[in-house]
């Protein structure tokens, strides 16, 4: 067992007379992908602050790399931090720069501490700069878009821009607030694949906050509900599906019982009213991410396929995502719209 | 006996309630001192980005500077007609040069131009920096090892003390002009008398004493507007009540450093 890369000790934080984190113990060491999920408003994004040194807590510590951050001045620990590579649930991006200059930025900052060079090495730098910005821009699926502002952009543009300048500078520490919050299931995939990518396996860690259960599921190895700032649950996947804590069991849902012994059939989603009346029975069947976001026009030529996926589903939940709002050619909806990304909507009957 | 009841706790919770915004504003008289302290010590070593102060300086001077021009003329012309009435009445229509332009130079003119100024460069800072807090920019910053009082607000500050500086040496000469204008369309007074008023009352230091004002008044407004925009929390409706509170603060900073300027001017 090495040293935890990033370890918090009885972390607490008020904000006014509301403890927002109580009590707070995490360790991740090199080579993890820690998830962390729990409702809006149970303290995520400041846990995430928190480890990265950004908020200071009330009681407890933060070490990062073995140093205290509460002991470590300011040169110490900007050197710590650029070791850090964090991508905001705000975005976060700089709206008086570029898209090329913000991906750029971490390391142009880099360079100016490095040497203050003139001529050709500079030039050569900001060529090597340009060049990794344009990778990373294509990476994430937005090529040709350097010289575009932020407020031209969509959410979910913004967001991969936030991910291209988190991950351009090779940090050891990555930490993710809501990577994929309001991206269409394809561009989602392509964030988790590409977090598991730029996971520093060797050197590092990654921290993912996220809603996407079903997209975190095989790619974080360990798992933290965060509920009302206290750790509800913590553990891997196979954890989760052992828990008979209902909350747990709410979150981890959706691919649990697809796998569960529930004999209750099921009421399915309006995208797949045309499933809705195949009887199921017993065995498994193949993740839910495949099927939640089929969309409804799609059902007549996927039926066949979707009917042997599905063959032996007892129970579906589907993760209500904004594209999954009711649009005015699906059929008349009548199950109850869950008003949080995270609830899972089962429909029963 | 109710009634008194009533009153007597209508005065409590008056008291109260006077007692909780004294708390409050020694409060961000703190906050206020603390933030001083971190922005002067920013400046050391004296390496602000260059970007970034280019940035603001540009955005300060060509933001404010046509209103600084039309607020000094209408202020100019305004003190010719006040003063006007008196030398008429007086008929020494050979002093209104003199009146008005001591008026403008020495109060009137850095006042009025400092709050133009607040209105418009201090509310348009806090929110900037307001949304840059509220939109983890300014956590960005941070987390990139950048020091946001060295990056953005340092040279925010020296922008606005020089910015203010030029504006009310500008914002005098025009005022200047507008009163000339002024005197010469409703007085009578030829402009070229006006102005030969003017440089014979010998303002040299009311001149000088107006330019200190402005740069205090700059710097005064930087810092309450770098204030309020910092300490943003709850959304866009936290950067419309921080730009709201930067105003009215830095209208009374104004007043206030105002008094203390001219005093210690009178006493050097
Ligand atoms: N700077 C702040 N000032 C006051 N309250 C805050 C601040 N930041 C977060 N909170 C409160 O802390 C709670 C947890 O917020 P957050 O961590 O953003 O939740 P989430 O789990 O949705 O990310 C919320 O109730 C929020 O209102
Ligand atoms: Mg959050």
């Amino acid at each position: 067992m090495t040293a935890p890369i990033l370890a918090a000790q009885g972390l607490s934080k008020c904000f006014g007379s509301r403890k927002v984190i109580d009590g707070v113990e995490l360790n991740a060491s090199r080579g993890e992908i820690v998830g962390i999920v729990g409702p809006g408003g149970a303290g995520k994004t400041v846990l995430l602050k928190l480890l990265a040194g950004l908020i200071t807590p009330d009681e407890g510590t933060v070490h990062a790399f073995g140093n205290d951050f509460a002991g470590l001045d300011a040169d110490q620990r900007a050197a710590v931090w650029e070791r850090f590579g964090v991508l905001f649930q705000n975005y976060a991006l700089f709206d008086f720069m570029t898209v090329g200059e913000n991906i750029g930025f971490p390391l142009e900052q880099r360079r100016r501490g490095d040497e203050v060079g003139k001529g050709a090495a500079a030039a050569a730098r900001s060529a090597e700069i340009a060049s990794r910005v344009a990778v990373r821009l294509r990476e994430v699926d937005l090529p040709g878009t350097q010289h575009l502002y932020p407020n031209e952009l969509s959410g979910g543009m913004k967001k991969r821009v936030a991910l291209a300048r988190a991950t351009i500078a090779d940090a050891d520490v990555l930490l993710y607030d809501d990577p994929t919050a309001g991206l269409d299931p394809v561009t989602s995939s392509k964030i988790f694949a590409l977090i598991e990518r730029l996971h520093p396996v060797r050197t590092g860690i990654t921290v993912v906050v996220s809603h996407d259960i079903d997209r975190m599921l095989p790619v974080c190895q360990r798992f933290i509900l965060l509920d009302k700032g206290r750790i509800r649950f913590e553990g891997d996947r196979a954890a989760a599906d052992r828990s008979t804590d209902k909350m747990v069991r709410t979150f981890f849902d959706s691919s649990a019982r697809l796998s569960g012994s529930d004999k209750t059939p099921i009421g399915v989603h309006r995208q797949f009213s045309s499933i809705e009346l195949l009887s199921l029975k017993g065995g498994r069947c193949s993740p839910p991410s495949s099927l939640e976001y089929a969309p409804s026009g799609a059902q007549s030529k996927q039926g066949g396929g979707l009917r042997r996926k599905l063959r032996g589903v007892r129970s579906i939940s589907i993760l209500s995502d904004p594209l999954s709002e009711p649009t005015a050619d699906e059929p008349t909806a009548d199950e109850p719209t869950a008003d949080e990304p995270t609830a899972a909507s089962r429909v029963s009957r | 006996m109710n009634v008194l009841a009533w009153a007597g706790s209508a005065i409590a919770s008056g008291i109260r309630d006077v007692g909780r915004s004294a708390i409050s504003v020694l409060e961000e008289l703190g906050a206020l001192t603390i933030l001083s302290g971190r922005i002067f010590r920013s400046f050391i070593p004296p390496t602000l980005d260059g970007r970034e102060t280019w940035r603001a300086f540009y955005k300060v001077g060509v933001k404010s500077y046509a209103i600084v021009v039309m607020t000094a003329m209408f202020t100019g012309a305004i003190m010719v007609i006040q003063a006007g009435q008196f030398v008429a009445k007086a008929s020494a229509t050979s002093f209104v040069g003199w009146a008005a332009g001591f008026a403008v130079l020495a109060e009137i003119g850095p006042v009025l131009i400092g709050l133009m100024f607040s209105g418009r460069v201090g509310a348009n800072n806090t929110a900037e920096l307001g949304t840059m807090v509220v939109t983890e920019q300014v956590d960005a910053l941070r987390a990139l090892a950048i020091e946001p009082m060295h990056y953005l607000v340092a040279p925010r500050v020296l922008a606005m003390v020089v910015m203010l500086f030029l504006l009310t040496a500008l914002g005098d000469l025009f005022a200047l002009l507008g009163g000339a204008i002024t005197s010469e369309l409703l007085l009578d007074v030829p402009m070229r008398v006006f102005i030969q008023q003017v440089v014979d009352a010998n303002l040299v230091d009311e001149y000088l004493l107006g330019l200190v004002k402005g740069s205090v008044f700059g710097l005064s407004i930087a810092i309450v507007s770098c204030h309020f925009g910092l300490t943003v929390s709850g959304g866009a409706v936290g950067v419309g009540r921080a730009v709201n509170n930067a105003v009215v603060v830095a209208a009374i900073g104004i007043f206030v450093t105002d008094l203390a300027v001219g005093l210690t001017w009178n006493f050097l």
